[in-house]
């Protein structure tokens, strides 16, 4: 007799190539998964790293390395994700100079908030550049918010001429902090995009970033998990040089939506 | 490291072919063993035993796509896993509700002397799924095959849950009409 169980195992027929196809939909598959061109998820669309460099804009200056400018902005801009357009609307636009040469980085993960937290456990126990929480679950709403995004960028993708953006968050104050060689920027940010219906429900989402103003990398640190948990998170990061630099060259695009696309 | 490479140095008998594949597909792999498992423990050990099962199948077999060789070995044997922890219903990850769904697609039990072959049912479902459009084929698969939460999908393409439920919805009524035409169910 015909059941559910038996169509599950009959899935097994379907062709590779088209099992490869879903496969790159999910970003499951190798390619997609490999630092530094990776291809993000869309409800990861929150990027304050710009934030970060700006506010430290006058100390880099001085040391002949990083030189940005930032403003407000309301403008609005269209994200072609798949085969759908989005439309984001900014908060900030930033704008750098400065040295085109960044170090590359990868990090390990040493604390998490609990055993099952990333996802999958095996990619954050290794080196790497970007690493993933499971879901948090939105009981009323009925809606998987990210727990927590590590990630790092390089501040080379955005000199001569490229901007870096804020979409879908609008940051609360933002609380400056030094960690050894590191300036970090901690603060919350109200999401702009509603998660309910009916456009009442903005949620808020904590941020930690880690900024190395000699090598130029920055590592976001970012979700719907609490502050708390952010920091512990980012305090435990061992982050270390993979031997490489990133040049502005190595980027496809160095205009593009840096958290929907990188390269 | 190439496909053909990891291939080669499986027929070689190399054990730098494990940690090869390991550092390629283990992410991979993983992802789709926790879809089923909903357990990061039983997900690392189905990968575990899917390097075996590659060690064992070559030689003799040369799969020309390694990704789609080792990502079903993995997929059985996270079924299998979880049919042998629990019963599939009481199973954890995303079989339960990939079962409900799929439910609805069938009659439930019909005659038992006509027993469907398996193989027969899979070659079915891969020439509906052919039939579909490439957006629909992707949805299908996704949610049926790698067994993707309802959520990750409506994330990756930039909708609401909802209306990937829908379209989800449509396809299985799709299916149980192919299978009905088709006699199988």
């Amino acid at each position: 007799m015909l059941n559910a169980d038996m169509l599950l195992d009959a899935m097994q027929g379907i062709r590779p190539e088209n099992v490869h196809k879903a496969e790159v939909f999910l970003g499951y598959d190798e390619a997609s998964q490999s630092p530094p061109h990776v291809r993000r998820r869309l409800w990861s669309t929150i990027l304050v790293a710009a934030i970060l460099i700006s506010l430290f804009t006058v100390s880099a200056y001085a040391l002949g390395l990083f030189q940005i400018s930032g403003h407000s902005s309301k403008e609005s801009f269209t994200v072609h994700f798949e085969d759908q357009s989005i439309q984001w609307n900014s908060e900030y636009v930033f704008t750098f100079a400065g040295p085109e040469e960044c170090l590359e980085v990868h990090f390990k993960t040493t604390w998490a908030p609990n055993d099952d937290y990333w996802y999958p456990a095996s990619w954050a126990a290794d080196w790497t550049q970007l690493v993933e929480g499971r879901e948090l679950y939105n009981e009323q709403f009925d809606i998987y918010m990210p727990s927590c995004v590590v990630d790092v960028l390089y501040a080379s993708q955005f000199v001569d001429g490229g901007a870096m953006l804020l979409l879908g968050f609008q940051p609360e104050e933002i609380h400056q902090e030094t960690w050894g060689e590191l300036q970090v920027l901690k603060f919350s940010a109200q999401a702009t995009h509603a998660i309910d219906a009916e456009q009442t429900e903005f949620p808020t989402g904590n941020f930690v970033i880690l900024f190395h103003p000699e090598q130029g990398w920055i590592i976001g640190v970012r979700g719907y998990d609490s502050m708390e948990n952010m920091e512990r998170i980012a305090r435990g990061l061992i982050v270390a040089p993979t031997g490489n630099t990133v040049r502005q060259s190595d980027f496809e695009n160095p205009y593009a939506f840096c958290d929907i696309y990188i390269g | 490291m190439e496909d053909s490479a990891i291939v080669d140095l499986y027929w070689q008998r190399s054990d730098q072919a494990i940690a090869e594949t390991d550092r390629k597909y283990g992410r991979y792999c993983h992802r789709i063993a926790y879809n089923i498992c909903a357990s990061n423990e039983d997900a690392e050990e189905c990968v575990n035993d899917t390097w075996l099962r590659a060690w064992n199948a070559m030689p003799t077999e040369r799969p020309s796509a390694l990704s789609g060789f080792l990502g079903a070995i993995t997929r059985n044997l996270a079924l299998d896993r979880c049919r042998a922890k629990h019963s599939l219903k009481r199973g954890g990850g995303e079989i339960p509700l990939a079962l409900d769904e799929l439910g609805g697609c069938v009659s439930g039990p019909s005659d038992p002397e006509r027993e469907i072959e398996a193989k027969e049912l899979a070659q079915a479902i891969d020439r509906f799924v052919d039939s579909l459009p490439e957006n629909e084929q992707i949805l299908f698969i996704s949610r049926y095959w790698f067994l993707a939460p309802v959520a990750e999908i409506a994330a990756k393409r930039g909708c609401t849950q909802g209306k990937v439920k829908v379209t989800l919805f449509r396809l299985r009524e799709k299916l149980k009409l192919y299978l009905q035409e088709e006699n199988l169910c």
